[in-house]
């Protein structure tokens, strides 16, 4: 298997619109990357400069240290999966499979032997007589699949492979390909806009918006130690709530003032802050950070909106001066709107941004409780 | 009750049902009907002889026998007069009246597809001198009768005409010569009477004539005879079918190629000016073919192409490359683009992508297409005799046929159907092409 280095690349649509700018990533051997962005992003247009389908217009694209940006698609050594399987339908199950293997100019009994090994893989062993149209979608998902299994290439490209099938086979997939990945150990890279399908899957996930890269690191980095606005909104179900507030001191002591409330801070999180000394600031926060309490003991009061029973928790809407707050509670006990709830703020978790650049204020390495 | 009343309604909806089903089908099978008249007449006409094809109206089937009688000339000494029976009259037709037998025999087969052997013939007329020598004298007397009969209804014809003209010269208004005309109009009533009498007699003689002195037979129809004649006798029809489909296959090669080559340039690239581009082919469809035609001698005077099947190829592909460009783009843009992306990927340089995946699937829109392009060329006409002078197509030639003969309307539909045969045949092969699909579904 392979590493796979980008260097600056970037990618020019007419003479204006940036698909993607400087981007720089070094994915190592036997790594799962995934890249995740909401659509228009540039993952796409990333991956697909990788493949070669799309021509590089600045900016190095390394494979194990070979130069192979001008290469075509075919001296790469990489497969793909595609978002529409992209199976050819006048090729049975078995062709497509063993097309790629014959243009390497395989042996016949190799081929045949690589053929059923992948496909027992990706368990479409009795289908190999058929023609991709008798097949459903998540047949031809996996005969993709083990097409692209087959070629045994040193950098495997998926472009939202799985965003074709429905909820449940999907998150069936999902588990799949991590186990093949697992077993092949294949450098890969992994396209999605599902943040369910990147936490859930990645070694690392890198996150863009218009045509950058906006975060680098693993599901717990991301979610925790979200590197700015957009990704704390991105990440998560729900996503992070914000407040604007004030850093306003008091007798030395800083505090976070929004208009209904004043919070203390702790030392650690006031160290952050010495050039907001009152200036505005966006407060950010997790629906599970936050917690129902007793009066004494509350940030804030405030009557229920909306609660959204999930089974195993219930998300509870508040709206505090117009700005809905979400919070992730226990099953029971049970809530109803119009309920007054005494609301409490984990300090441990505030993770606060710079109201001018969105950019974190308090990054530090995410602990463990 | 409420059971009842729903059971009721329902069978109501049924009968509706059945009733709307019923009038669709009349309605679809009264459309293909109505197309296929004229196809399925010019059928009937190309199997039917001169004599057939005239005869009104105009029957269904053609004949397979023709029945003929024959009898002794009364004009000409020594020789016979025949004639056919004509399904549309229901009574025997005269043909001929000669006593040459090769002029018989060439007049018949002329007029009614049928080849009167010589032995036949000579049969016939032994048979004949038989009668005659046996009923001599009856068939003198009845024959005496005859002409008598039909020399009286000739004359009272004549007279009838006559009366009628005065008739009608006297006005209405005379008071004076009302009772000459009303004498005259009892006179053509008469008349009239006695000519039906006059002409049920000559009937009844006749057939009272007829087993004894004439002899009836009937001989097989050459069906194919209007082809054989049509390739007979038309200046070099055989060699202009095939310059016909040299320049039909010619001319799909072209169209596919240049054709298809831009519309898969439409489908996949994106350019300035695309769609105005992709429009302003279509202008060339606009000008009507003869209009393209007259300046187009010129050129390929110049060029060295005229009067040659290759220039005229060239001429028909400039519409058919536009017709061909409309299809086969959107027949690419139906294959989605990542198949050969996927195919670049795994091993494939562009080309490969494009001649190992791309061509394959389209190959039923492009046989499609192929047929179009064919079926334009070998029908056009139009263009062929402004572009051609001694080596034309075969539609000219039929054209051409249609013109010379004066009107036998029979070898033209012949002409017809021999040039719908190598496009029918031409179609049914590229059907399955079109129809090939791959595990039962399309694309």
């Amino acid at each position: 298997m392979a590493t796979l280095k980008l260097a600056e690349l970037s990618k020019r649509y007419g003479k204006k619109v940036w698909g993607a700018k400087d981007v720089n990533l070094t994915v190592d051997d036997k790594e799962f990357v995934v890249f995740l962005g909401p659509s228009g992003c540039g993952k796409t247009t990333t991956m697909r400069m990788v493949a070669g389908l799309e021509e590089v217009t600045e900016g190095r694209i390394l494979i194990d240290d070979k130069d192979v940006t001008l290469n075509p698609p075919r001296n790469r050594e990489v497969s793909m999966v595609f978002q529409s399987y992209a199976v050819w339908p006048h090729m049975k199950v078995y062709e497509n499979i063993a097309f790629p293997l014959k243009l390497r100019k395989m042996a016949k009994n190799d081929i045949d032997r690589t053929v059923l090994e992948v496909a027992e893989m990706v368990s479409i062993r009795e289908y190999l007589d058929r023609y991709p149209s008798q097949l459903s979608g998540g047949q031809r998902q996996r005969v993709a699949l083990a097409r692209a299994l087959g070629v045994k290439p040193k950098i495997f490209l998926m472009d939202e492979p799985l965003s074709n099938l429905d909820a449940k086979l999907r998150v069936k997939m999902r588990t799949e390909l991590k186990a093949i990945h697992a077993s092949t150990g294949a450098t890969t890279i992994f396209v999605t806009h599902d943040q369910a399908e990147a936490m859930s899957m990645a070694d690392r996930i890198v996150i863009m918006k218009d045509g950058r890269i906006v975060q680098i690191g693993n599901t717990d980095e991301v979610y925790f130690d979200s590197a700015d606005v957009f990704v704390a909104g991105f990440i998560g179900t729900p996503p992070t709530n914000f407040l604007n507030m004030k850093i306003k001191s008091e007798n030395g002591v800083k505090k976070l003032v929004h208009n209904r409330f004043k919070m203390n801070i702790d030392s650690k999180l006031s160290s952050c802050l010495k050039d907001y000394e009152g200036e505005d600031i966006i407060f950010g926060i997790r629906p599970e950070s936050l917690e129902i309490t007793k009066k004494d003991e509350s940030d804030f009061s405030e009557r229920i909106l909306v609660v959204e029973p999930q089974g195993s928790h219930q998300i509870i809407a508040i709206d505090l001066d117009k700005i809905i707050i979400k919070l992730i509670a226990p099953p029971f006990p049970k809530f109803a709107p119009g309920d007054l709830v005494h609301v409490k703020f984990d300090r441990k978790r505030i993770m606060l941004f710079d109201s001018k650049t969105e950019k974190r204020v308090n990054l530090h390495k995410f602990q463990e409780e | 009750m409420s059971d009842q009343v729903q059971y009721k309604k329902f069978k109501n909806r049924s009968t509706k049902k059945i009733i709307n089903k019923t009038l669709f089908y009349i309605l679809i099978v009264g459309i293909v009907l109505f197309m296929m008249t004229p196809v399925y007449f010019l059928l009937v006409t190309s199997f039917m002889s001169d004599q057939e094809a005239y005869d009104w109206p105009l029957s269904m089937f053609p004949s397979i026998f023709n029945d003929f009688i024959m009898e002794k000339s009364n004009t000409i000494d020594g020789g016979y007069l025949i004639s056919i029976y004509s399904d549309a009259q229901q009574e025997y037709v005269t043909l001929s009246e000669s006593d040459d037998f090769e002029y018989i025999q060439k007049f018949i087969r002329g007029k009614t597809n049928s080849q009167l052997e010589k032995e036949i013939f000579d049969e016939k007329v032994k048979i004949l001198d038989e009668l005659n020598a046996k009923n001599g004298n009856l068939i003198n007397e009845l024959s005496e009768k005859l002409s008598e009969e039909e020399i009286r209804l000739a004359k009272m014809n004549r007279d009838l005409i006559k009366i009628e003209k005065q008739i009608s010269k006297i006005p209405d208004d005379m008071s004076d010569m009302q009772d000459i005309k009303n004498k005259l109009i009892h006179d053509a009533n008469d008349i009239k009477a006695e000519l039906i009498r006059s002409e049920l007699a000559v009937k009844n003689l006749k057939n009272e004539l007829r087993p004894i002195n004439s002899v009836k037979f009937s001989i097989v129809k050459n069906w194919l005879d209007n082809f054989d004649t049509l390739f007979r006798v038309t200046r070099d029809s055989v060699d202009a079918l095939l310059r016909s489909i040299q320049v039909a296959l010619t001319t799909v090669f072209i169209s596919l190629l240049i054709g298809g080559m831009a519309g898969y340039a439409f489908a996949r690239y994106f350019f300035k000016g695309k769609n105005l581009l992709k429009l302003s082919v279509l202008f060339v469809r606009m000008f009507p073919a003869i209009a393209v035609a007259m300046p187009m001698v010129i050129i390929l005077a110049e060029m060295g192409f005229y009067d040659q099947p290759i220039g005229l190829s060239f001429v028909y592909s400039v519409g058919q490359i536009a017709m061909t460009i409309w299809i086969t783009a959107s027949i690419f843009m139906s294959i989605p683009v990542e198949l050969e992306e996927a195919a670049q990927v795994f091993g494939t340089s562009r080309v490969g992508a494009f001649i190992k995946v791309t061509l394959p699937l389209a190959l039923p829109g492009l046989a499609a297409s192929a047929m179009y392009a064919f079926i334009g060329s070998w029908n056009e006409t139009a263009q062929a005799i402004v572009l051609t002078q001694h080596n034309p197509t075969f539609p000219v030639v039929i054209y051409q046929t249609l013109v010379g003969t004066k009107g036998m309307i029979n070898l033209v539909a012949a002409g017809g159907v021999a040039m719908a045969l190598p496009a029918v045949i031409f179609t049914l092969i590229i059907r399955k092409y079109i129809l090939q699909m791959w595990g039962g579904v399309t694309v």
